[in-house]
């Protein structure tokens, strides 16, 4: 709140809310109210925006639900990752396969319309079947968008020690390709498309909070640790929470780190986020933005790419390959 | 000074048996050590690669000075590296002297550097004091090491002095030694000059810094030299002597060890071996100067990046001057460009020059396996001498080859007579001769294949003798062996810095070793990559890199934006280090990991 007091005079117009990053369905319903208040008396917020929040089973009831939606919040998003009993407890989530099916019914019971769902796939020992099984379960709740990761290894996760020691062993490559594939094959039957690479909605449900990344267009981040992107300035909130909340006491910014994107890092950004998209990146939109010529720079590259079979290049907009896909990195890193 | 109280000497000896650190003492007791010093071990090694790797690799002059029964005298000393490959320092620092400290460590005893040392020192005509190093460790067998040294050099036992460097013990009865025993310089300062250069160095303010031994007359600034062996002349501007850094003299007389500088910027003007005189008064003939040495093993060098030719060939040239051991001519490698086939005296002498060019010139570079010369004769009669596999001719041109042999010294414990048998057997070595040094110390001759010896021998015998045995070699000339050439091939394509001379009965072994070790250090790529072995036309071993088919950041919301983007710029700089060989790039170390053998 206090933190959201402070940028009160921006006049920022609000196209889009997100309440997200660790549990916050697990506060009272009325904490999140005055988060809600704080930002409508601190700028103009749109009418039809979309405003998310994200739920972890077993920390929601119906009663609560209601409430978010009387509040205003149309959107919600569920931190499912699979329905085996195993493969939560591999990922170290303490929620139960009965509870993430029973927190997506809640939401449709409390009047949701929009709903997302998280899965991951590629845990170890998960089967092409298993991973099937969770997907057709949850996409039969007749949900509206559903983002799906293959899983990392993240340096410092405890599931990264297991790794180390040997403790689990990563799933086959060529399983997770074809776990990939056969997801695509399903969500088409469930009519539901890729925009993103790790994202699909149904027709007119993409997110478009998350868009707002994809597309380099401003965001403000409160909270411990969140971060900015505010006129070619990156910002990010200090981590530590005690340093975070003495720092507001003084009423004074907790932003602990500041990147100034040059004309060229921002292109840069623009191209490696823009190209996660379906629809690519238009490179004359990016000359508009930032000046930069990424077509006379990058000429090389986009060539080598192009023969590749990673990217296709239409005289201005530069998009991912169906074999691309699979091999993001393989492209960004041309341009970084 | 008067010529009669100069003495110029070296320390040597084999590795480790304490040169370094004797001189440290030397210059204590001589008031030498500047004060800041005091602290370090081995003062004179001052190149961070000689700290950190503990050894010497060049010869340090250093200038000291001693007051004897009321006479003061001006010692120079030259201290010197023990490992095999730096004895070209060796015998260039002896043709500056008129005598040498032997040193010897009185755990070890005799070993095989001892030996090729103590003979150096002979032919050049040198006196030498033999010492005895290290009495204060408990495992010092100070009888035993001196009876080596008169049985098998034949010293008389009162020649030997006895000393710890550690414990500063016999300093003072070694430095008379010195000056009673060492005969002062000859020469005249009435004679036109005459200097030999021993050694050099570039900087890049003052052109080339000469290292010298006056034989004949003197120098100072504003002499006209002369370079004889090119007439080259230059007017000198400073001259002076080696106490840590260069200290400038009025003049620099018949008799003395010290450097010139003459505004040299050519290196090619400043040849370590040539005789330097009056431009004016030139001498007629020039001094000996020094035996060319023969690198034994050669090495394709090349810049990282592809416009890095003409730097790499200033730093080649540049460090030649302070390494004439050294020897470089151009290459064009099919897969890696334009570069340098470079030869050394062996596989440590070229680690520190590939470590020297990075550290002190900054340049990248991509290294191949090492190789030695061969002779090949060809079906039409011609006789081809190649330094670098990819000269090989087509195998079916070849009527036969010949590759180097070396007569190898090799000192141990009678207890690993076994072992050391073995293993020189296992590499085609036939035994020449076997002597005692004393009841327990054997020395072996064996006539080895130079290949065989350069490798991994070393390694492998310290570790059958645990550690005990040193070696010695020297070439003897060529013989015919069954030679042929093992090709690598990326992607189906033939790639020339990768392939390398085996014995056709060690083809096949070779050929899987290295495929499975190309396949693991390659990184997979897009496509899949074959990789194979192949002599004479036929393929004898293949491995596959399977294609990466996933790699793509999952997750990419605002607040992961700055992560993501340093782990692709990881990534990219990973792809740096590679070298680009038609569609495949390969890492660095792979071109030298076709070189050990299991
Ligand atoms: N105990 C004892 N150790 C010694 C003595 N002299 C040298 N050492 C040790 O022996 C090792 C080698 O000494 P160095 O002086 O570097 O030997 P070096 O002959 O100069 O070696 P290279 O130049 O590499 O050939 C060091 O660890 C010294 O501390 C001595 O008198 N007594
Ligand atoms: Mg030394």
């Amino acid at each position: 709140m206090k933190e959201i007091e402070l940028y009160s005079n921006k006049n920022y117009i609000i196209e889009s809310i997100y309440i997200g990053g660790g549990t916050p369905s697990i506060f009272p319903a009325e904490d999140i109210e005055e988060i809600i208040n704080a930002l409508s008396s601190s700028g103009e917020v749109k009418d039809d925006i979309e405003f998310t929040i994200e739920v972890n089973p077993g920390t929601i009831d119906r009663e609560k639900l209601e409430r978010y939606r009387a509040l205003g919040i149309n959107r919600v998003s569920i931190g499912v990752q699979t329905l085996r009993r195993e493969e939560l407890t591999t990922l170290g989530r303490i929620h139960t396969s009965e509870e993430a099916l029973c927190s997506i019914q809640l939401a449709k019971d409390a009047g949701f319309t929009n709903i997302n769902v998280d899965l991951i796939y590629g845990i170890p020992g998960q089967t092409l079947e298993s991973w099937k099984d969770t997907l057709k379960r949850v996409l039969d709740l007749d949900i509206t968008h559903i983002s799906i990761y293959g899983l990392m290894y993240e340096p410092g996760t405890p599931l990264y020690k297991s790794l180390i020691r040997g403790e689990v062993s990563p799933i086959p490559e060529d399983t997770e390709v074809e776990m990939f594939n056969i997801t695509q094959d399903i969500l088409r039957d469930y009519s539901f498309f890729w925009y993103e690479l790790s994202n699909y909605a149904r027709e007119d449900y993409e997110c478009r909070h998350n868009i707002t990344y994809w597309e380099g267009k401003d965001y403000l981040g409160i909270g411990s640790s969140s971060h900015s992107l505010i006129e070619n300035t990156r910002y990010s909130n200090t981590p530590n929470i005690e340093a975070y909340i003495e720092i507001l006491s003084k009423n004074k910014t907790p932003r602990v780190w500041i990147e100034k994107l040059t004309p060229l890092e921002r292109a840069r950004e623009l191209i490696m986020l823009g190209l996660r998209m379906k629809r690519g990146v238009s490179l004359s939109n990016i000359f508009n933005r930032t000046g930069v010529d990424v077509k006379e720079i990058f000429a090389k590259n986009i060539e080598k790419l192009i023969s590749l079979g990673l990217v296709n290049y239409d005289g201005d907009r530069l998009t991912l390959t169906e074999y691309g896909r699979l091999l993001g990195n393989e492209v960004f890193v041309e341009f970084c | 000074m008067n010529l009669s109280s100069i003495r110029n000497f070296s320390i040597i000896a084999h590795i480790d048996h304490g040169k370094s650190t004797l001189a440290d003492r030397l210059l204590e007791k001589t008031n030498s050590m500047p004060k800041k010093k005091m602290a370090e071990e081995q003062v004179l090694d001052q190149m961070d690669l000689e700290r950190e790797r503990g050894i010497t690799i060049k010869s340090h002059p250093v200038r000291m000075y001693y007051i004897l029964n009321d006479r003061e005298y001006e010692l120079h000393l030259i201290d010197t590296p023990g490992h095999v490959d730096f004895s070209y320092e060796v015998s260039r620092s002896l043709a500056a002297c008129e005598g040498a400290l032997l040193v010897v460590d009185a755990t070890q005893g005799i070993e095989a550097q001892t030996l090729a040392n103590y003979n150096l020192a002979l032919e050049n005509g040198l006196v030498l004091i033999p010492v005895i190093n290290k009495i204060d460790l408990p495992g010092s067998e100070i009888e035993r090491v001196k009876m080596q040294l008169i049985d098998t050099l034949g010293f008389s036992e009162d020649e030997i002095l006895l000393v710890s460097a550690k414990e500063g013990i016999g300093i003072d009865k070694l430095l008379e030694a010195i000056i009673t025993r060492i005969p002062p310089p000859r020469g005249s300062t009435e004679k036109s000059l005459e200097a030999l250069i021993f050694d050099a160095y570039f900087d890049s303010y003052r052109g080339v810094v000469v290292y010298t031994r006056i034989f004949n007359g003197s120098v100072r600034k504003g002499t006209k030299i002369m370079m004889m062996s090119n007439r080259g002349v230059y007017e000198v501007d400073e001259v002076g002597y080696f106490s840590f850094g260069l200290h400038p003299t009025e003049t620099l007389d018949v008799g003395e060890v010290g450097y010139i500088i003459a505004n040299i910027k050519n290196v090619k003007d400043a040849q370590v071996g040539d005789t330097i005189t009056d431009a004016d008064s030139p001498v007629e003939h020039p001094l000996p100067g020094f035996k060319r040495i023969k690198p034994m093993v050669f090495c394709g060098l090349f810049p990282q990046e592809s416009n890095g030719y003409q730097d790499l060939r200033d730093s080649l040239e540049k460090l030649q001057l302070n390494d004439p051991a050294l020897v470089f001519e151009p290459e064009n490698s099919e897969a890696l460009g334009p570069g340098f086939r470079c030869g050394f005296l062996g596989t440590l002498h070229m680690e520190i020059v590939e470590e020297r060019l990075e550290r002190e010139y900054g340049v990248k570079l991509v290294a191949t396996a090492p190789n030695v010369v061969y002779k090949v004769y060809t079906k039409d009669g011609r006789l081809i001498e190649i330094n670098n596999p990819s000269q090989f001719p087509y195998y079916s041109e070849v009527e036969k080859v010949e590759e180097p042999y070396v007569r190898v010294s090799i000192i141990s414990p009678s207890e690993f007579i076994g072992p050391v048998m073995e293993l020189c057997l296992g590499k085609r070595g036939v035994l020449i001769d076997m002597n005692y040094i004393d009841p327990i110390k054997v020395v072996f001759t064996y006539e080895l294949p130079l290949s065989e010896v350069m490798f991994d021998f070393f390694d492998k015998l310290k570790s059958v003798t645990r550690g005990y045995a040193s070696l010695d070699y020297e070439p003897i000339g060529f013989r015919e062996s069954d030679l042929v050439k093992l090709d690598i091939l990326v992607k189906g394509e033939p790639v020339d810095a990768l392939s390398i001379i085996v014995h056709r009965d060690e083809s096949e072994k070779r050929a899987r070793e290295i495929v499975k070790k190309l396949r693991a250090l390659i990184p997979r790529q897009l496509f899949e990559i074959p990789i194979q072995a192949s002599v004479n036309g036929k393929i004898i071993a293949r491995e596959n890199i399977p294609p990466i088919k996933k790699n793509v950041l999952q997750k990419c919301y605002g607040g992961d934006v700055t992560r993501k983007k340093k782990l692709l710029e990881k990534q990219k700089e990973g792809k740096k280090r590679l070298k680009q060989i038609g569609q495949v790039e390969v890492p660095q170390e792979a071109f030298l990991a076709i070189l050990k053998s299991e």
